[in-house]
C-alpha cells in the first residue's frame, strides 16, 4: 500500500495523512507545514537553508549523498592460448601469424577451383542434350 | 469563530464588500460559526453602488467560507486562513453572485453548497 504524502513548505519533510497545517493567504496561496515548529519558524522568517535539520541545508552541504561503490573489475576474455577440439595450439598460432596476402591468395585459389568444377558440370549437361 | 458582531469580507461579485454578522443560524448554545455555517448578515459597505445586487443596511443570508481560527478537517490535518470571509445567499439559499474570488474549502460540500464550489477559482 502506497500512502499519498505531501511535502512540508519549510523543512521539506514528508507529510503523511492525518498531519499538517495549511495556511491560506488572501491571494489563495497555500502553505503546508508539517507541525507547529515549522509554522513558527516560517512566521519568524527564518531561512531553512541556515538550519541544519532541514532538507534544503542537507542538500546544499551534500549530507545525504551515498558512498560511491567501487567498480567491479571486468573479466578479460583470453582467446587463442589453448588448443580446441578441431585445432591444436600449433595450428592456431600459425593461423594467427599468417599475413593477409597469403590468406587472400588461398581464398582466390579455392574460388577458382569451385568455378571450374561448376563449368565442367554445365558442359557435361550440354553434351548430354 | 464567527459570532454576532463579527465583520466578514465578501468574496463573490454580488457587490458587497464588508458585512456584519447579526445572527448565527446554529442550534448550539454557544452559536459560533465555522466554515459552512449559515448566518444572517447586514451589509456595511459596497464595492460599486450602481451595479450591486445588494443594498447597504439590508439583511441577507450568508455562508462562512474562510476563518482565521485554525480548525480540524476530515482527514486529520488543520487549516486556517488570513481573513474571515463569507458568500451571500438568496432566501432560497442559492448564491447571489456568479463568481467567487477567494478559496472555498471542501467542508462546504458536506453542507450541500456544491454550487459554490463550482463558482470558485480554487477549492482547498
Amino acid at each position: 500500500m502506497v500512502l499519498k504524502t505531501e511535502v512540508c513548505r519549510f523543512s521539506g519533510l514528508k507529510i503523511y495523512p492525518g498531519h499538517g497545517m495549511r495556511l491560506t493567504k488572501t491571494d489563495s496561496q497555500t502553505f503546508l507545514f508539517l507541525n507547529a515548529k515549522c509554522k513558527r519558524l516560517f512566521n519568524l522568517r527564518l531561512r531553512p537553508a541556515k538550519l541544519a535539520w532541514t532538507t534544503q541545508y542537507r542538500k546544499a552541504h551534500k549530507k545525504d549523498t551515498n558512498i560511491v561503490v567501487a567498480r567491479k573489475k571486468k573479466r578479460s576474455i583470453k582467446t587463442g592460448k589453448r588448443s580446441l577440439v578441431g585445432a591444436s595450439l600449433e595450428v592456431i598460432q600459425k593461423k594467427r601469424t599468417e599475413k593477409t596476402e597469403v590468406r587472400a591468395a588461398a581464398r582466390d585459389a579455392a574460388l577458382r577451383e569451385i568455378k571450374e568444377r561448376q563449368r565442367k558440370a554445365k558442359d557435361a549437361k550440354k553434351g548430354k542434350k | 469563530m464567527i459570532q454576532v458582531g463579527t465583520n466578514l469580507d465578501i468574496t463573490d461579485n454580488s457587490g458587497a464588500r464588508v458585512v456584519k454578522c447579526v445572527k448565527v443560524l446554529d442550534k448550539t448554545k454557544q452559536s459560533i460559526g465555522y466554515t459552512g455555517t449559515l448566518c444572517i448578515v447586514s451589509v456595511k459597505s459596497l464595492i460599486r453602488k450602481q451595479k450591486s445586487k445588494v443594498k447597504k443596511g439590508h439583511l441577507y443570508k450568508a455562508v462562512v467560507c474562510e476563518t482565521k481560527k485554525m480548525g480540524g478537517r476530515a482527514d486529520g490535518s488543520q487549516m486556517s486562513c488570513s481573513r474571515n470571509t463569507a458568500v451571500l445567499l438568496s432566501p432560497q439559499q442559492t448564491p447571489l453572485g456568479s463568481r467567487i474570488q477567494g478559496i472555498t474549502p471542501y467542508e462546504l460540500r458536506m453542507k450541500k453548497h456544491t454550487k459554490l464550489l463550482s463558482l470558485s477559482l480554487a477549492n482547498v
